[in-house]
């Protein structure tokens, strides 16, 4: 799994999965939220726009990311769901733990201060 | 008319009669005529049938020569008289019988010859083509056309020959014959004419097929010849194959094989010679015999077997028919095949083309092993000029190397004799050599003079190879000692550019013993031993130079700790014999009197008594320019000296003046023996020698004379300590920028450092530190320029420059030294190297002549200093490169990474010149650098060093850095602590990358930390190469790593699934009206299911159950043991609860309460109460159980709820359904809804509710079977990749009942 994690302006990264998350993918995305968070930047959009599947390891990951960003006064926000995995995501609740964005712009936009909360749809 | 005649008479009647019997007569005789013309037409016929037989029947023939002749003989019979009959064939001069049949008797077949002189009648039958009928031999004896060759005892009286005529050429001949006298007649001759007639052209027809058929297998042999050739061997193996293939091949033949050499054809090989044939001879000349005229003619030639003509002087010829064939190879004949036949052969023009074309192909095997032979002798010679070249490249010490050389060209080349000469002045000295010629007296001290005789100065002259095969005939030849016998020789120059270094020269006994290939490679060795002798001589040169600088500095050192002038002299004269041989050599300096006193001597046998003798030699006098180096005869006008010392003729000897600060001193004289003059490099040496030796002097005689003025001394001394203990040249050069102003007593001092076309800035400073020089762009320029005028005169005159305060400067230079400045030149091997503004601020000259006499000398020890460095810094890159990373890459490969990186860390230093060096090795689990190795450091400190892993923010990097993508090496400013640590503030860091093309901060697998980026190219190769090298073994390291780290993995696994599969529920509970079946797989990779039931306490007595079904989000042992956790927590909460939410709110908290735990788990837990078929559940994150009905519907139940151990403070939802008879409850986790097949379509939620639906009659063991085998077909060979879990309840119809 190839993640590409970039920065959006200086405070917002975002990290670009795709295809099936399973246990790898779910790895490389605890890592890249990891490094991120080790580097200072606890602010971080995953974009879940190319992603089709997430098993519960990637549920998993997130939650690990979101916990240590939380800690660090950051947050892991979600974007761009498809349905299949937004299923998934009601199902085991973790749409109450995660907030979550039709698009990606969106998402990086919902940390600046200046723009109002979090839009969950 | 008839009654006319009756009526008539008599006379009448009788007439009638008459006419009656004349008539009767006339028929009688026809008849008898009829009779006989038709016997003989009978007879005719039956002769014309049996030659039309007989024509038919040879027509019919096989065209074989031996049936032939007997059909011939069968047929013949019937027409002639054969009791004796001949039948035989002409083949060239011989004829062959092949039916011969005397008085009825057969004979054995027969051979005749027919030779010219004596032909026989056969012979004339053959040239003449008649037929012959001989009636009787006895009465035509003397009319005969010939005479019979062959008489037997009892010899037939008459014959009769026909010649077998086919085309108009004689075959043969059929012969009948017999004893009696006119046996035969001319019908006899007509019928066997006939036989033979109709027989010639069958036996012309057989003899062409025989013909074709013997080609035809010869060719077919001589196809198998040229097929089992094997061109890939030398000649002489060649030969022998060819001809012992020829010679079993076509037994009959005896091959040899000659080849050409100038006018005569010398024998190669020779197959044994078949029967009674001689050997044939060693030697032929061209134009003698077969062989000779074959190789003159360019043709083949057969020659018919000599006749034996016994006892005569032929006895030594071969007697059998000999065949000779040319081998040509472009239009020149290289060679002869000799065939030699029995006696009966015959080389017929068949057997002609059939060696022809095997001498062709003969022709095209040599040429090819030719070219074989010459490929393999030129890939040995290449392999060994490569060898030269590995061996002179290893080896700097000339001597050594070419002894090396020698070696390996004679064991390759096998040449008789081999000899270097190197140019000393205008004379080729033999220097080395192997072989004939070079051991001994003979060759010691040889030399040739340039423009003398001989062909080893001729190549010199010429500066081209010289190739003589014969070198009695060459004019310049003249014969080296020991090598009389030498008749061919070969010299190449060793040429340099263009420079000639010396000749390599190579003699062989053997006339023409090279040919141009040998010139060639001899002039490649030539050229690669040019390159080696003078790689070796400048590593001499510089070894020396070294040893020079080295040899000064102590000897300053020395002096300016010494009060003794006659040590100092001791310590000159000792120094120079490090960087010079010589054979004596002296000190002679002027006294107080003016006289020229040897004062001190090395190397002659009564130097001690002579010393303190006065010489008369030539004194300058002041303001008298003086050579700094002169044939010492032009001052040693009376020859004392030699006299003095006894020195031996011939010798060099050098005067070279001692004259510090233009005052002529003395002499430091060397002599050396056996040469009448020095390399330039030595007199170059020598001349600076004397010159820091006149320093070396002066300064002595100074601090002697002067010993008030100690200062200068201190100062020289401090200036010697501190430029030797610097090794660097800006350490060098600040340390004199330093010094000088406090030493002298001046304030300012700025080093300049000549470059190739300019000057550059080096080093500046003040005593007070009140105002640095501002470096100005100006400044830079008119320096880089030399646009100043006055640089370009000290390069000139290399001595101190006054300049007056009014004087200008360029580039801000006036400003800052407003006083007199002082331009001193930094002299180095005798050119200017650098040099020193020494000045003040204010406009009065402090500059007395001494003192600038010590700024001399600080300029002079300066110069050293810096020829030193500058000198270390260049041997230093030199002697490391070439096998640097070679140890490099030996030490880390194949090696435990520790050992690899200990070595490399130990290693790096020495072969980069560097003092530190740190390895890091990047650490995942602690997402930064860890100190693998460190080389430099005190323990202690590389201790501290070793405790801090580094993370690319502490490098003052960011994860995006543009650093990160640039080319390595990094040159990083470490901040305050790591540079305290470090004991640098730069470092040059090289990233160690598995994969040289990604930039991703995550690729780098480690770290390489230097001191410094080393400005030479040469180095940062070397580092880039070890930086290589390490990231390599680190990948290697990581790689092997994995390995083991997957099959950490794989045990954790399967001990998980142990405890997972330990956790499930050994037996269900039982209740009448229920079936409960389950199904539980554990996949490879993942996998967190599990199910439970236990038994809760009944409520108004009716039993409950607990029935769990969870899904963990994790894998292996940390997955089981949650799951463990999870399971007990559940069960002992729930035990006491009877409300699912309650339940799981409670387990949630108590998961959370574990602050340790990063995972959860999604649970769908019920409480089912089998007597009234009540379901009440909860669900945490988990899949909705499907309710299956009677009536064949099927849904999910409703409901949702967060997974456990997520997030604090949740309330779950409950809800309650009914399961009524017939009814289904079935519990699954996502391995089943989320299966997918290889195109990775998920097998569903909709599926599940299909095969539900369809199988709602079935018992709860046969629905799970069902789904079982729906779940698989659908995955088919996919991977599986998550559990699968499946607990089926069913309240069965019949408990109604």
């Amino acid at each position: 799994m190839t993640l590409r994690v970039q920065v959006v302006d200086e405070r917002v990264w975002t990290i670009s999965a795709h295809g099936r998350i399973d246990l790898p993918a779910a790895r490389a995305i605890e890592d890249a939220i990891g490094e991120l968070c080790d580097a200072g930047n606890a602010r971080v959009v995953v974009d879940l726009s190319e992603v089709v599947y997430m098993a519960s390891a990637g549920l998993a990951a997130l939650l690990t990311g979101v916990r240590r960003a939380r800690l660090l006064k950051g947050d892991v926000r979600l974007a761009a769901m498809n349905d299949r995995v937004r299923e998934v995501f009601e199902m085991s609740g973790f749409d109450q733990v995660f907030t979550i964005y039709r698009g990606v712009a969106e998402a990086v936009a919902s940390f600046a201060p200046d723009k109002g909360p979090p839009i969950s749809t | 008319m008839w009654q006319a005649a009756g009526g008539g008479s008599e006379g009448l009647s009788v007439v009638l009669v008459l006419i009656l019997i004349a008539a009767l007569a006339l028929a009688a005789t026809v008849a008898v005529r009829r009779w006989q013309s038709r016997r003989a037409l009978l007879r005719r016929l039956a002769e014309l049938t049996r030659l039309a037989d007989a024509g038919k029947a040879l027509a019919g023939a096989e065209w074989d020569s031996a049936r032939l002749a007997e059909l011939v003989y069968q047929q013949a019979g019937q027409i002639v008289d054969a009791g004796s009959f001949q039948l035989g064939l002409f083949e060239g001069d011989r004829y062959r019988l092949l039916i011969w049949v005397v008085d009825g008797q057969r004979q054995a077949s027969a051979e005749f010859s027919l030779a010219p002189d004596n032909l026989g009648l056969l012979g004339w039958l053959r040239d003449n083509r008649r037929n012959l009928l001989v009636r009787d031999f006895q009465r035509e004896a003397a009319s005969l056309p010939a005479q019979p060759s062959y008489a037997s005892a009892d010899p037939p009286r008459a014959a009769v020959f026909v010649p077998l005529l086919s085309r108009g050429c004689a075959l043969g001949a059929v012969a009948i014959q017999s004893r009696r006298p006119n046996a035969f007649d001319e019908d006899d001759v007509r019928l066997l004419a006939i036989v033979a007639n109709q027989a010639a052209s069958a036996f012309e027809n057989a003899r062409l097929l025989e013909q074709a058929q013997r080609r035809a297998n010869q060719l077919e042999l001589l196809a198998g010849v040229s097929q089992r050739i094997n061109v890939l061997q030398p000649l002489s193996a060649l030969y022998k194959q060819i001809v012992e293939l020829v010679a079993t091949t076509f037994g009959e033949y005896a091959v040899s094989y000659y080849e050409s050499q100038g006018t005569t054809l010398v024998l190669c090989v020779s197959s044994p010679v078949p029967g009674e044939g001689a050997a044939p001879p060693n030697r032929v000349a061209a134009g003698e015999g077969a062989v000779g005229r074959a190789a003159q003619d360019r043709r083949a030639v057969a020659l018919p077997a000599a006749p034996a003509p016994a006892g005569q002087a032929l006895a030594a010829a071969p007697t059998g028919p000999q065949l000779a064939v040319p081998v040509e190879i472009d239009d020149r004949v290289r060679g002869v095949l000799l065939v030699c036949g029995r006696s009966n052969t015959i080389f017929d023009d068949s057997a002609q083309k059939v060696f022809g074309a095997l001498a062709a192909q003969m022709a095209i095997a040599i040429l090819e092993a030719q070219f074989y032979a010459a490929e393999q002798q030129r890939g040995d010679q290449l392999g060994a000029l490569a060898q030269v070249s590995r061996t002179v490249a290893s080896s700097l010490k000339l001597d050594d190397m070419l002894d090396e050389v020698l070696d390996v060209l004679d064991e390759h080349f096998g040449y008789q004799s081999i000899r270097i000469f190197l140019l000393h002045e205008d004379r080729l000295v033999y220097q080395a050599g192997i072989g004939q010629g070079t051991v001994g007296q003979v060759i010691g001290g040889l030399s040739y003079p340039l423009d003398g005789p001989g062909l080893i100065a001729l190549v010199g002259r010429s500066r081209q190879p010289i190739l003589a095969d014969d070198v009695t005939q060459h004019p310049a030849y003249v014969p080296g000692p020991g090598l009389t016998a030498t008749r061919s020789e070969m010299a190449a120059p060793m040429n340099m550019g263009p420079r000639l270094l010396g000749v390599l020269d190579v003699q062989s006994d053997q006339a023409a013993a090279f040919g141009p290939e040998d010139a060639r490679t001899l002039q490649t060795l030539g050229d690669t031993l040019a390159v080696a002798v003078r790689n070796a001589r400048l590593f001499e040169y510089e070894r020396r130079r070294r040893r020079l600088a080295e040899s000064m500095r102590d000897v300053s050192v020395a002096l300016t700790s010494t009060l003794q002038l006659d040590h100092v002299l001791d310590l000159i004269l000792d120094g120079l014999a490090l960087v010079v041989s010589y054979d004596a050599s002296s000190i002679l300096l002027v006294n107080d009197a003016d006289e020229m006193i040897l004062r001190a001597s090395r190397g002659a046998s009564v130097a001690e008594e002579a010393i303190g003798t006065a010489l008369a030699l030539k004194r300058y006098q002041p303001g008298e320019r003086v050579p700094a180096v002169q044939p010492f005869r032009d001052v040693d006008i009376q020859h004392q000296y030699h006299d003095l010392l006894s020195l031996p003729e011939p010798h060099a000897c050098l005067a070279a003046a001692l004259t510090p600060g233009g005052e002529h001193l003395g002499y430091l004289v060397v002599d050396k023996a056996g040469q009448s003059r020095f390399p330039q490099g030595e007199i170059e040496l020598i001349s600076t020698f004397a010159s820091q030796a006149a320093v070396a002097i002066e300064n002595a005689r100074l601090y002697t004379a002067q010993r008030e003025q100690a200062w200068i001394s201190t100062a020289l001394l401090q200036v010697a300590d501190a430029t030797a203990r610097a090794t660097e040249l800006d350490e060098v050069l600040d340390t004199v920028a330093r010094l000088t102003p406090l030493l002298v007593g001046v304030e300012r001092c700025v080093v300049l450092m000549a470059e190739a076309s300019g000057w550059r800035l080096a080093a500046q400073a003040t005593v007070d530190d009140s105002r640095h020089l501002a470096v100005t762009q100006s400044l830079v320029e008119a320096l880089a320029a030399e646009g100043w005028p006055r640089l370009a005169q000290l390069r000139q005159v290399r001595e101190p420059l006054v300049l007056d305060a009014d004087e200008t400067m360029p580039g801000g230079l006036r400003e800052w030294f407003t006083g007199v400045v002082i331009l001193l030149p930094l002299l180095a091997r005798g050119q200017v190297a650098g040099a020193m503004l020494v000045g003040q601020v204010t406009g009065d000259s402090p500059f007395t002549a001494r003192r600038i006499q010590l700024l001399t000398g600080i300029a002079n020890q300066a110069a050293l200093a810096v020829e030193g460095a500058l000198l270390s810094a260049a041997q230093q890159e030199e002697a490391w490169v070439s096998t640097a990373l070679l140890q490099v890459a030996q030490s880390v490969a194949g090696q435990p990474l520790e050992v690899g990186l200990e070595t490399a860390a130990r290693l790096t230093p020495i072969l980069v010149g560097i003092e530190r060096v740190a390895i890091y090795q990047y650490d995942r689990s602690i997402g930064g650098f860890r100190l693998r190795q460190v080389t430099g450091l005190d323990r202690e400190a590389a201790a501290r060093l070793q405790g801090r892993a580094i993370v690319l923010a502490d490098l003052g990097l960011l994860r995006d850095d543009p650093l990160l993508a640039s080319q390595p090496p990094w040159s990083i400013t470490l901040p305050a602590p790591l540079a305290g640590l470090f004991g640098r503030d730069q470092v040059g860091v090289w990233p160690l990358r598995a994969r040289g093309d990604t930039i991703s901060p995550g690729d780098i697998l480690g770290a390489l930390v230097t001191e410094a980026v080393p400005q030479l190219g040469r180095r940062q190769t070397i580092l880039d190469g070890i930086a290589h090298q390490l990231a390599m073994a680190l990948e290697n390291d990581r790689l092997a790593h994995e390995v083991a780290q997957q099959e950490r993995l794989e045990r954790e696994l399967e001990v998980g699934r142990d405890i997972q599969a330990s956790l499930l529920p050994q037996k269900y509970p039982q209740a009448a009206g229920w079936e409960i079946s389950a199904l539980w797989r554990a996949a490879r990779q993942v996998g967190g299911d599990f199910y439970d039931f236990f038994e809760l306490l009944p409520e108004q007595a009716n039993p409950r159950w607990g029935v769990v079904i969870a899904d963990v989000a994790d894998k292996g042992v940390p997955a089981a043991l949650f799951m463990a956790l999870s399971r007990t927590l559940l069960r002992t909460v729930a035990i006491g609860r009877s409300a699912p939410a309650d339940t799981l709110r409670r387990v949630n908290e108590l998961i959370l309460s574990d602050a340790r735990s990063e995972q959860f788990v999604t649970v769908a837990y019920g409480v089912l109460e089998p007597a009234t078929g009540r379901y009440c559940y909860a669900l945490g994150g988990h899949n909705p159980p499907i309710w299956v009905r009677a009536d064949g519907s099927a849904a999910i139940v409703p409901g949702r709820g967060i997974a456990l151990g997520v997030v604090d403070h949740v309330e779950y939802q409950e809800q309650e359904i009914t399961l009524a008879p017939g009814d289904t409850l079935l519990l699954y986790t996502d391995g089943l809804t989320e299966a997918i097949d290889l195109q990775q379509a998920e097998f569903g939620l909709a599926r599940v509710l299909d095969v539900a639906r369809a199988h709602h009659q079935a018992t709860a063991a046969d629905l799970l079977q069902a789904l079982t085998e729906a779940v698989d077909s659908h995955v088919g060979d996919a991977e599986v990749f998550d559990d699968l879990t499946i607990v089926v309840i069913k309240r069965s119809l019949e408990a109604m009942v």
